[in-house]
């Protein structure tokens, strides 16, 4: 029996080597190596940091983990590398007058951004009527027939700051602003301390404390290199304003979910978008305005 | 825009209960409506029960859903808004569908002419719920909004008749701050893009226009909790039925490529 194991082992070994050695580094390389190629697995480990990354090394990379997906979850992914546009930065703005409770959006975050079913980036509050204070507003609230009398709904989710405290303290710069506004992360680079985890004032960071959970099937193939790739176990992720729909120029998953219409969704730097109509003409406020991390996410009433 | 001011003026003066004398002088409404029966109603406010004992309420089985009603035809070509407010941005919208087999009211009335006069329904129509009149507080009927020609299908408290797909005109008549907020983003929802041409829903692909408010709904469940935290009495797991698409009209477009056509 043993021996039967140290031959397997030793076969998948020398198929491993062989692979490279025919095809080094070739899609059609027969997967040995810890259900990967020993190439893509030496590849994988001198991965540089995305910014640093010439587009040929990108496009291999992309290359690269479109094959671990196939693998994997034995799907055919598209990842990509979209860049952000020019003249736009991204801003979002939430009605609570609208929003009712329902969490459709946290269920189409989920199924977007390929989250394992354990985590979800939205978190909706149930908060009392008149009140403000975040650390009584309710998780869990019942899902029966919502909204409950004399409460109202806070959905959270990360507000991409323009002063944003987690970068500043990522020790390896794995986390970074994008040019749009986004702040993003590169799973790749991110070594796990969670140190930006607890200097998130808003709990918009989750950490991956198993591999994500999900099948085949859940995969959503549309996927981005710095969004909702497969993610590995061990790192930190969080909301990026689904930039592999934003930089195409279509709607975050959690606004085309809503279903009250309360979510709106727009570039900052164009006069007439919608977003730029609420920051102008409603009551506006943001959470934890006075931490200065200046976020770019505002909640409004109706008037 | 002469005529959505002229729409404006008649609902004002509609509002501040002048007489309709007043009313057809500013709106220019010179057809024949049972105005006595409108000038009955007198200004205070109804209460619930009142309201409803003039239009029938029908039992929860028999009510039209917002769902079967008023959906958009993601399929059908959008319409080009009209300008409701100067500066306002062009934007196009969604047309709803076109099966209204769940407002029977052609079958009888194609050939039967309605009486006009403000009551409440009869038989047959006492099936029918009309929680707007609870909204206008009693001020409400067929004839506010519907024109009497079934073809002809709605017209402005100014008399002229419009499509159904332009309702959002209709609305704009009375809910002008939510209109405006409408026609530049602030409220509604536009179809699937942030960039590129804007297509919305119209009022009545969100708001079912005989009973206009919410109604409660089921949410979906809670996010998982932590082991060893007290769970509350109503938690359950989410399954994995919570993640199965469900075919709302906001994925239905998706199922289409994301294209509008």
């Amino acid at each position: 029996m043993s021996n039967q194991k140290t031959d397997l082992a030793r076969r998948k070994f020398l198929k491993g080597i062989a692979s490279v050695a025919a095809a080094s580094g070739a899609a059609a390389s027969t997967p040995a190596w810890g259900g990967s190629t020993l190439s893509d697995t030496f590849a994988d480990f001198f991965q540089a940091h995305y910014q640093r990354m010439t587009d040929e090394e990108i496009q291999e990379t992309l290359r690269r983990i479109e094959r671990k997906a196939k693998r994997r979850y034995g799907v055919d992914i598209n990842c990509k590398d979209t860049p952000a546009q020019d003249n736009v930065v991204f801003g979002y703005a939430i009605n609570i007058s609208k929003c009712r409770g329902y969490r459709d959006c946290v269920y189409a975050c989920v199924e977007e951004n390929n989250l394992s079913r354990d985590t979800q980036y939205i978190r909706v509050l149930e908060m009392t009527d008149g009140s403000l204070d975040l650390l009584h507003g309710h998780h869990y609230y019942a899902s029966d027939s919502v909204p409950h009398e004399g409460h109202y709904y806070l959905p959270m989710q990360c507000m991409h700051c323009d002063e944003p405290p987690c970068v500043k303290a990522c020790p390896v710069e794995a986390t970074w602003t994008e040019p749009d506004g986004i702040v993003v992360v590169d799973y790749d680079w991110c070594i796990g301390c969670r140190y930006c985890m607890s200097a998130c004032p808003y709990q918009a960071r989750h950490f991956n404390w198993g591999t994500p959970q999900l099948s085949g099937e859940q995969i959503n193939p549309n996927t981005h290199y710095l969004g909702n790739r497969p993610r590995p176990k061990g790192v930190v992720e969080k909301c990026h304003f689904c930039v592999q729909r934003t930089r195409d120029g279509r709607q975050p998953a959690c606004q085309a979910a809503c279903p009250t219409g309360a979510r709106i969704f727009g570039n900052l730097l164009d006069p007439n978008s919608e977003i730029r109509y609420v920051l102008e003409h409603k009551a506006v406020f943001r959470l934890k305005e006075e931490l200065g991390t200046e976020p770019k996410f505002w909640y409004f009433r109706d008037a | 825009m002469t005529r959505v001011i002229q729409t404006l003026c008649a609902c004002a003066l509609m509002f501040s209960a002048t007489s309709p004398v007043a009313a057809s002088d500013g709106g220019g409404i010179t057809d024949d409506w049972d105005w006595g029966a409108i000038e009955a109603m007198d200004d205070t406010p109804l209460d619930a029960a009142e309201a409803r004992s003039r239009v029938t309420v029908s039992p929860p089985s028999q009510r039209i859903t917002n769902e079967e009603s008023s959906s958009p035809d993601l399929e059908a070509t959008p319409r080009e808004a009209y300008t409701l407010f100067a500066g306002m941005p062009s934007f196009r919208v969604l047309p709803s569908r076109k099966d209204k087999e769940m407002h029977p009211c052609t079958n009888c009335h194609k050939w039967v002419p309605p009486i006009k006069k403000t009551r409440a329904l009869p038989s047959p129509h006492n099936n029918f719920e009309l929680e707007h009149s609870l909204h206008g507080k009693g001020r409400f009927w067929c004839f506010t909004c519907h024109d009497d020609q079934p073809e002809r299908r709605l017209r402005t408290l100014e008399g002229e008749s419009i499509e159904f797909d332009d309702a959002y005109i209709l609305c704009s008549q009375c809910h002008v701050n939510q209109a405006r907020d409408w026609a530049f983003g602030g409220h509604g929802k536009r179809l699937d893009n942030w960039q590129g041409e804007r297509v919305v829903y119209n009022c009545t692909a969100c708001h079912y226009q005989h009973a206009p408010a919410f109604a409660p709904r089921e949410a979906m469940p809670g996010p998982t909790m932590r082991q060893g935290l007290p769970r509350p009495a109503h938690w359950r797991p989410p399954s994995p039925a919570d993640h199965q698409h469900h075919e709302t009209l906001w994925l239905r477009h998706e199922n289409n490529n994301g294209k509008v056509h």
